[in-house]
């Protein structure tokens, strides 16, 4: 049992935590106590004096993130002192502050000004020749600072040094004179700087990638979803700007979830959005004709694609197929493609692609949310069953099988293995020896110069569907903007192809896959596509990974 | 690149900290680093980042948040003058527009030659020998153009400095008995350990760890009445009962000798002239709480104290009252001293704790309080130079003798530092509840001609009080009465020639200057006042400013981590609630009438 306290909030009585501050006390209340400094996710250090409430029988006013809520207390949030001592901070803060609002990226979004406009002084009283500051100052290869418009809540600093360990910045000089800075020569590049954007109350800290490219009342739409940097499954959000051509992400934010990632996400993650924006991105499916892959439509794709597949099978039998597919697919396309190609039926079937380079290819692990595989969804590619069967080869045997003739044909998904293998491997002159080679991708890869077929692939934040974690946590991503062009999920393609081979593969919706998982994949039974709730279910653990449930970033 | 000598000593320093603290040892680290290469370049930053492990950024934090830490190069002397309250009473100003005049350059910038480099300081606890003036940490005092034109001639011609005892302190007659300050004014008196063992020091601690346990020590201080000597006046037994007797982690005492606020300069003479009556203070005070550390946190401008006191420590330590198993009584006891290196708000006990463990001197939120999580999170008493000098006494004489000097909750002697405008300024040991009318004619009285206007009573943070409150006593109480407060005993004392406005120019600009700059009102409420102040005193005030003054003090008071927003804001508030005329004349006249 929790120890709990009861007091009382604005009039109403409340029972919380034992330990709790007074701010995530009146929040149980859904009573804001205007802030700067404090955050759940930093140490306290009281600073912005923004939080004062009142509290009876004290005979000052407290500071709201340094009272811990007692049994008994009396508090109250708006009374008139409290509102004179809010007012007089902000007036405060606004002496020296630039008021450029109009073309702040914060805009919008920003404490200062929602706190201004709600509790804020209408004029000011200061006659003297507001400080002259460094504006508009990139700090390092994500960040921009603007030292005119810091509050100095040490917000930012904290975290580098306090959470990241990195360090880069910390507060200079003293008094009115004091400033967020750098040392001489260093810039602010740990992985997780785009954090400090976050939690900039004003727009002191901006980010590089997403300056000026929407103001937040363009954003009509945040979409919670899944990370797919790695494998740690941090939570976020996709903010979706509308363009007079279409819809795009603009940004993404990290959401919190005490149990993955806390409040934070790394660099990585944040730009993990930029694929489905490139150039090359494909939109339809493309096809071999002569020596050049030209785009074709669907139906000739399909059509083509399922009868070279039928002479194969009726050539060389089932067991001429292998299938190489990415565990960056969700889980619910992960099912399906192991039950297509179990069906034909053959067992070359395996996800496993970077366990063949070895160590080192990918980067390093951290102490917070950095995992060294970069796939999102390994665990649920091993719970759903894509790796080899009895008999069956794996990624490697494959391609040995493909450069000694047996394997005739190659399905590959979601991954490039001309330039994920090592070099030395030789990878393409065994897949150029294959009669048929399938590749999906979402652009034109290396390995796609070599495929007879190329089909587009829907990108994390164009579909619903689910990752499990390296700790086996089942977690929800969820669809933010279409597909450019027209491309189809796994379910649609693969109806299509069965439709030409002969037995059916009917289309199945997220719910039916769902009936199928919980009753095929150990682990998995009992769950239901709609009781995933937005933060995720803990799967049981296995014994291999009870390591891993042991670690969680440091919060705080 | 660090020399092996300066790595080798620095070593050393950091031996007197617990070998997961090293960080402690890095502001005497950067004041070690500078004396080499006369500032902290970028290089020595990250080579000292090295050393301690810490980001570069971090050690620039620390750095940059000291007066006396240099992240640029300077001349070889660095002469500060101080502009505060008392020196700036007494010409500070037209001392420094002689050095500009004489040096050729603006005060904050550095000869041609690289010899001076000219900088406005504050306060630098000599306010009894106004206006003084340092060069490389050492004292020159009672300052005149031609002693200014000396001290260049042979800084120019011989060079070099000399550190030596402050000037000020003078045997005065008082009317009572002296108990802190009767060593010194006898006739070839040096503060020598034999001295002070001559004049029966030492018996006290003897005395202590004979015949009394710890815990009875600390309930014949709570008896004495002694109240702390820095500034909040809270009673010294008291506060050692908070620290927890069942603790397991290491207790300490840490000595503040950061003596800073303006027109105090009393703890400065308690160390330079009778070093052991604070170290035998100390012991007993630490034998007291079971603390076997002692840090004294010394102010970085207290160049000389600091080689007294180093001095005073290696004889105490070779006459066994320091060290293992002191007197045989199986009481242990270390005494390291610990330089500052110039920052008021690291005479605020949980600053100065911060500054101590190698940080930038920020107060810390309270609760816990330092009793209980003090220095590395462990129970930590910190006392005030003049409070620790008085426990040998007290222990010596006892509790009853002690209670009978002074009144209700205010016992003792004061040693009252008295500037400004009196014949005779200088420190002044008397009864707590003495007058402010008899404390000003003990020291001469106000100067010929002049009458008083204002009497600041306990230090710059202190309201002002009037020739209406000449009969005040200089208890806590009394003055709390009269709406001021006793604070440091620093009595600065102003006759009618003196500009109100000015004045609280100079002490907004103090506390600006100050200000740590973590909480908004301190920070951003010093700021505004003295732009306003400065402002005034040039003519370009508004009428409807006032109010918007007092309408800021009131802003900036309790509501921060610690008390300097209100140090700001309490006497400016007083000196325009005094004096409102005169800042409506300055209005009328668009200039300061008492400027010709």
């Amino acid at each position: 049992m929790v120890a709990t306290v009861t007091l009382t909030i604005d009039g109403k009585l409340v029972t919380v935590e034992q330990g709790i501050n007074l701010i995530e006390a009146a929040r149980t209340l859904g009573i804001e106590i205007p802030h700067y400094c404090y955050h759940p996710g930093l140490p306290v250090v009281g600073q912005c004096r923004m939080c004062q409430v009142e509290v009876e029988k004290s005979p000052k006013l407290s500071v709201a993130c340094s009272t811990p809520a007692s049994p008994g207390m009396v508090v109250h949030t708006n009374s008139p002192q409290v509102v004179k001592a809010r007012k007089a901070v902000l007036e405060f803060y606004l002496l020296n502050h630039p008021l450029d609002c109009p073309i702040c990226d914060k805009g919008g979004e920003c404490p200062l000004q929602d706190y201004t406009v709600t509790y804020g002084p209408g004029e000011s009283r200061y006659r003297e020749e507001k400080v002259k500051r460094v504006k508009a100052l990139p700090i390092g290869p994500t960040v921009i600072f603007d030292a005119e418009r810091c509050i100095l809540c040490t917000r930012c600093v904290r975290f580098v040094q306090d959470i990241v360990k990195s360090g880069e910045l910390g507060v200079f000089h003293r008094g009115d004179k004091a400033e967020i800075g750098l040392f001489p020569g260093k810039e602010l590049d740990n992985l997780y700087s785009l954090n400090v954007v976050d939690l900039c109350p004003v727009g002191a800290l901006t980010s590089r990638d997403y300056r000026f490219r929407a103001r937040p009342w363009d954003l009509f739409r945040q979409v919670e979803s899944l990370c797919p940097g790695c494998s740690f499954g941090c939570n976020i959000i996709l903010d979706v700007r509308h363009w007079d051509e279409g819809e795009q992400i603009v940004r993404i934010r990290p959401r919190v979830n005490m149990e993955v990632n806390t409040y934070w996400m790394c660099d990585i993650g944040r730009f993990t959005f930029h694929p489905l924006y490139e150039k090359e991105r494909l939109d339809g499916p493309w096809i071999r004709k002569d020596r050049a892959c030209v785009p074709t439509s669907w139906e000739e794709a399909i059509a083509l694609l399922a009868s070279s597949l039928g002479r194969l099978i009726a050539d060389h039998g089932p067991g001429s197929v292998g299938a190489v597919v990415s565990a960056r697919l969700t889980n619910e396309e992960l099912y399906l493609l192991q039950k297509f190609f179990r069906r034909l039926p053959t067992e070359h079937l395996d996800h496993r692609v970077r366990e063949v380079q070895g160590e080192g290819r990918d980067f390093q692990e951290d102490h917070l949310l950095l995992r060294a595989d970069r796939t999102p969804n390994t665990k649920g590619a091993r719970d759903m069953g894509v790796l080899p069967g009895s008999g069956g080869l794996d990624t490697m045997g494959m391609i040995e099988a493909a450069r000694s003739g047996r394997l005739k044909a190659l399905f590959v998904f979601g991954e490039d293995l001309a330039t994920e293998l090592p070099q030395a491997l030789n990878v393409q002159e065994a897949l150029s020896k294959l009669d048929l080679l399938v590749v999906q991708a979402m652009s034109l890869t290396e390995m796609a110069s070599l495929a007879h077929f190329i089909l587009p692939a829907l990108a994390f934040a164009e579909q619903d569907g689910t990752y499990t974690n390296w700790k086996g946590r089942l977690q929800r991503l969820n669809k933010a903007v279409d597909p450019p062009g027209k491309i189809l999920s796994i379910g649609e393609l693969l109806e299509k192809v069965a439709a030409h081979l002969g037995p059916s593969f009917p289309f199945l919706s997220l719910e039916e896959i769902w009936q199928e998982i919980a009753g095929s994949c150990p682990g998995y039974e009992g769950i239901t596509w709609e009781a995933i709730p937005p933060q995720g279910i803990q799967l049981p653990v296995e014994m291999a990974t009870m390591e891993a449930r042991h670690q969680t970033p440091a919060a705080s | 690149m660090l020399s092996e000598t300066t790595k080798a000593k620095i070593e050393t320093i950091a031996e007197r900290y617990p070998a997961e603290r090293r960080r402690s040892a890095l502001i005497p680290a950067m004041l070690l680093v500078q004396e080499e290469q006369g500032y902290l370049s970028p290089e020595m930053v990250v080579e000292l980042a090295d050393l301690f492990h810490l980001h570069p950024t971090q050690v620039m934090e620390v750095a940059s948040f000291y007066d006396l830490l240099h992240l640029k190069p300077a001349g070889r002397y660095r002469i500060l003058v101080c502009h505060n309250l008392s020196c700036s009473l007494l010409g500070a100003e037209d001392l420094i527009a002689h050095f500009e005049r004489r040096l050729g350059i603006r005060a904050g910038e550095t000869t041609p030659d690289n010899l001076f480099t000219l900088i406005r300081a504050e306060c630098l606890a000599s306010c009894g020998t106004a206006p003084v003036l340092q060069v490389n940490g050492a004292c020159y005092e009672n300052m005149t153009g031609k002693k200014v034109d000396q001290l260049l001639d042979h800084l120019q011609n011989m060079g070099g400095v000399e550190y030596k005892e402050g000037e000020g302190w003078t045997p005065a007659e008082v009317p009572s008995e002296k108990i802190l300050t009767k060593h010194m004014d006898l006739p070839g008196y040096t503060g020598s350990l034999e001295g002070y063992r001559r004049q029966g020091g030492y018996q006290a601690l003897q005395k202590a760890l004979k015949d009394y346990k710890p815990d009875e020590v600390i309930e014949i201080v709570k008896r004495s009445g002694l109240r702390g000597r820095g500034g909040a006046g809270f009673p010294a037994g008291v506060k050692w009962g908070f620290v927890p007797k069942d603790s397991s982690k290491p207790k300490y005492l840490v000595c503040n000798a950061d003596e800073s606020e303006p027109g105090t300069f009393k703890d400065r003479m308690l160390i330079e002239k009778d070093p052991h009556q604070l170290i035998e203070g100390i012991i007993i005070s630490a034998y007291a709480v079971m603390a076997q550390t002692a840090y004294i946190y010394i102010r970085g401008e207290f160049a000389y104290g600091f080689k007294v006191l180093e001095r005073a420590l290696k004889e105490a330590s070779n006459a066994g009252f320091l060290g293992k198993n002191i007197l045989g009584s199986g009481f242990d006891l270390d005494i390291h001293l610990h330089r500052g290196a110039g920052a008021y708000i690291c005479g605020e006990e949980t600053g100065l704790l911060q500054s101590l463990e190698g940080d930038r001197g920020e107060p810390r939120l309270r609760p816990p309080f330092p009793a209980t999580h003090g220095l590395y999170g462990c129970p930590t008493v910190v006392n005030n130079v003049e409070t620790l000098a008085n426990v040998p006494h007290i222990i010596l004489r006892g509790a009853e003798w002690y209670a009978s000097i002074g009144t209700g909750r205010s016992k003792g002697t004061r040693v009252f530092s008295v500037s400004g405008h009196v014949r005779r300024p200088g420190n002044y040991e008397l009864p707590i509840n003495i007058s402010i009318r008899e404390l000003i004619e003990v020291a001469g009285g106000i100067r010929e001609g002049r009458r008083l206007k204002a009497v600041i009573p306990g230090g710059s943070s202190a309201p002002c009080l009037t020739d209406e409150h000449l009969d005040v006593r200089m208890d806590f109480e009394s003055l709390a009465a009269a709406g001021s407060m006793g604070g440091s005993g620093a009595v600065i004392v102003m006759d009618d020639s003196t500009c109100m406005v000015r004045v609280a120019e100079v002490v907004a600009r103090f506390y600006r200057h100050e200000s740590c700059g973590q909480c908004t009102q301190c920070r951003e409420g010093t700021a505004w006042l003295h732009k306003i102040l400065k402002r005034w005193e040039e003519g370009k005030g508004f009428k409807d400013e006032i109010d918007v003054m007092l309408d800021i003090c009131d802003n900036m008071k309790g509501e921060t981590i610690c008390v300097l927003s209100d140090a700001c804001a309490m006497p400016v508030e007083s000196y325009i609630r005094c004096f409102r005329d005169e800042f409506e004349e300055h209005v009328r006249q668009r200039g300061c009438p008492f400027r010709q």
